[in-house]
């Protein structure tokens, strides 16, 4: 084994070194402490009991000097607590002891990279020592203001907010205080100072709030003896403090006025406003009897105008249909009936303007109707040709037999039959073997009073349709008219 | 609260105090520069306790 203090072999049997007489026990015991202390230390740091951890590391180093752990890491603690010198003279003993491998070089060489932030420290280490001479000497505002800057530059710097919360405790802001102190119990949980001032605080704020009791219960003169007793120094209010009583008076008078205001309303105003608003609704109802006779009045002339047009439009329809039967006779007569329908469609369709496939294609039905005889007529031939330049494409529309066939039924279901006639006649003309064609064609002919084409079809259908669907019927309609 | 409420609770407050705030601001020493740590470290006494029980053995040695 070597010899710690003179570094000479020696034996562990005797404890004691040959060369310089060194007690190797005494070594180890004091070792065994410090490394005790070491722990205790190390563990109060771990939940930032940081004063607690300065004193057992302190202890640590006091008991053995070269306990380069202990004195890393007071150093680091120190640093912690901003104190920036302390740490630098922590860290270069320790590197004194043990050169190479000490966690110290990293530390040191971390300040001397941060040539900013240590210079930031070292600051607000000095301004603290101005406040505290400026403190010493009564200049608290002065100090104040070091110390504000000081923690600025140094958050966590734990003597400059104790200092800063005794100036202001010291001036009468203890809630400025008490925020400076929970600052540095955030970062030394057990620091006894910081503990301290807060104890006092909070005892100030409680006789301070007890004097005040005492006080608003007190009258001034008769009882000043007795508050004497209360306050130390013997200090007695000079102004009587007493607190208002409520007044219940008032409030009953509030309460009963609010309720003779609703009685006046509910009794008074209410059925005056009632009376003038049913007053107003009767003139307005009066108003609107009197405007809705006036406008049935104006009804009744208008619908009795109406009849009068109406009846006079029937008359004047049945004088026209007379007329129109009149010239249809006389058209048959002169052997143009064709002509003449064709021209009565014509003027409907002019007058409709309604040129859908289906008007032109019953105009072009009407056209084809006219014979050769007929146009040889030369008026008529004018007539057809004056048609078929205002309707050049008359002869080019077509129809579906099954699209002639349900315009003829909307018709036939209507009672027009004559109008059917042509549709189921044209139907019949492009489809001849489909029964229901010639069924309603023969049916239809029937209607109109054309028993001699009603009978001929009907023969005809029985004959070439035995079995279909309306046999046994035009079979009853064939006995009724022939 | 007014003026003259204010004033009277600060003298109260003051006077129920119980800290001595001459006494305790002479408690707070100046803080060591980092310029001023060398010559600590230099001006300080590396003596801990091994080093005062040694130089007890020793003396008892010599008597």
């Amino acid at each position: 084994m070597i010899c710690p203090k003179c570094g000479a072999n020696m034996t562990l049997k005797r404890g004691v070194c040959d060369k310089c007489g060194y007690d190797i026990e005494v070594n180890q015991q004091t070792r065994k402490y410090s490394c005790y202390y070491y722990n205790q230390g190390l563990a109060k740091a771990k939940i930032r009991d940081l004063s607690g951890a300065i004193d057992m590391l302190s202890r640590a180093v006091k008991v053995n000097k070269k306990n380069v752990d202990a004195r890393n890491l007071l150093g680091l603690i120190y640093f912690e607590m901003g104190e920036v010198g302390l740490a630098v003279r922590e860290w270069i003993v320790s590197k004194s002891f043990l050169e190479e491998n000490n966690p110290a070089d990293r530390y040191l060489d971390m300040l001397r990279s941060n040539a900013g932030k240590t210079e930031q420290y070292n600051n607000a280490l000095r301004k603290y020592n101005a406040a505290v001479e400026l403190a010493v000497q009564g200049g608290d505002d002065l100090a104040l203001i070091q110390l504000k800057k000081a923690v600025q530059l140094n958050p966590k710097y734990v003597k400059a907010w104790q200092l800063l919360a005794l100036l202001y405790m010291k001036n009468g802001d203890n809630d400025r205080a008490r925020r400076c102190l929970k600052r540095t119990l955030s970062i030394d949980i057990a620091n006894t100072t910081s503990i301290g001032y807060l104890k006092e605080i909070r005892k100030i704020k409680r006789m301070g709030r007890q004097l005040q009791i005492t006080v608003a219960e007190q009258e001034v003169s008769p009882d000043a003896e007795e508050m004497k007793g209360e306050v130390k120094g013997g200090i007695i209010p000079s102004f009587k403090y007493a607190e208002d009583k409520p007044d219940y008076r008032s409030f009953i008078c509030l309460c009963i006025g609010l309720f003779a205001g609703i009685l006046f309303v509910f009794f008074l105003v209410i059925p005056s406003v009632k009376t003038g608003m049913r007053e107003e609704f009767k003139e307005k109802q009066r108003q609107f009897g009197e405007q809705q006779s006036g406008y049935l009045q104006e009804l009744d002339a208008l619908e009795k105008t109406n009849e009068s047009l109406q009846s006079r439009l029937e008359m004047q329809e049945l004088e026209l249909e007379a007329k129109k039967d009149e010239l249809e006779n006389a058209a048959d007569k002169a052997g143009g009936i064709n002509v003449f329908r064709m021209v009565d469609y014509y003027l409907k369709l002019k007058k409709s303007g309604d040129t859908s496939r289906m008007n032109l294609f019953i105009l072009q039905m009407r056209l084809r109707a006219i014979s050769q005889q007929e146009m040889s007529n030369a008026y008529a031939k004018s007539i057809v040709e004056r048609v078929t330049a205002d309707y050049p494409d008359v002869y080019n529309v077509t129809m579906t037999s099954a699209e002639l066939f349900e315009e003829g039924s909307n018709l036939f279901q209507k009672g027009r039959y004559a109008d059917a006639l042509e549709y189921f006649v044209a139907a019949y003309e492009k489809s001849p073997d489909n029964e229901k064609n010639l069924y309603f064609l023969a049916r239809t002919y029937q209607l109109t009073g054309d028993d001699v084409r009603a009978k001929q079809f009907y023969t005809e259908y029985m004959e070439r349709f035995p079995a279909g669907t309306y046999y046994y019927h035009v079979q009853d309609l064939l006995n009724q008219v022939s | 609260m007014d003026a003259g409420s204010a004033i009277f609770h600060v003298t109260i407050e003051k006077r129920l105090c119980m800290i001595n705030f001459e006494e305790e601001i002479a408690k707070y020493g100046p803080s060591m520069e980092i310029s001023q740590a060398e010559e600590a470290v230099l001006a300080s006494e590396m003596t801990d306790i091994g080093d005062i029980i040694e130089k007890i053995l020793q003396d008892k040695k010599d008597n």
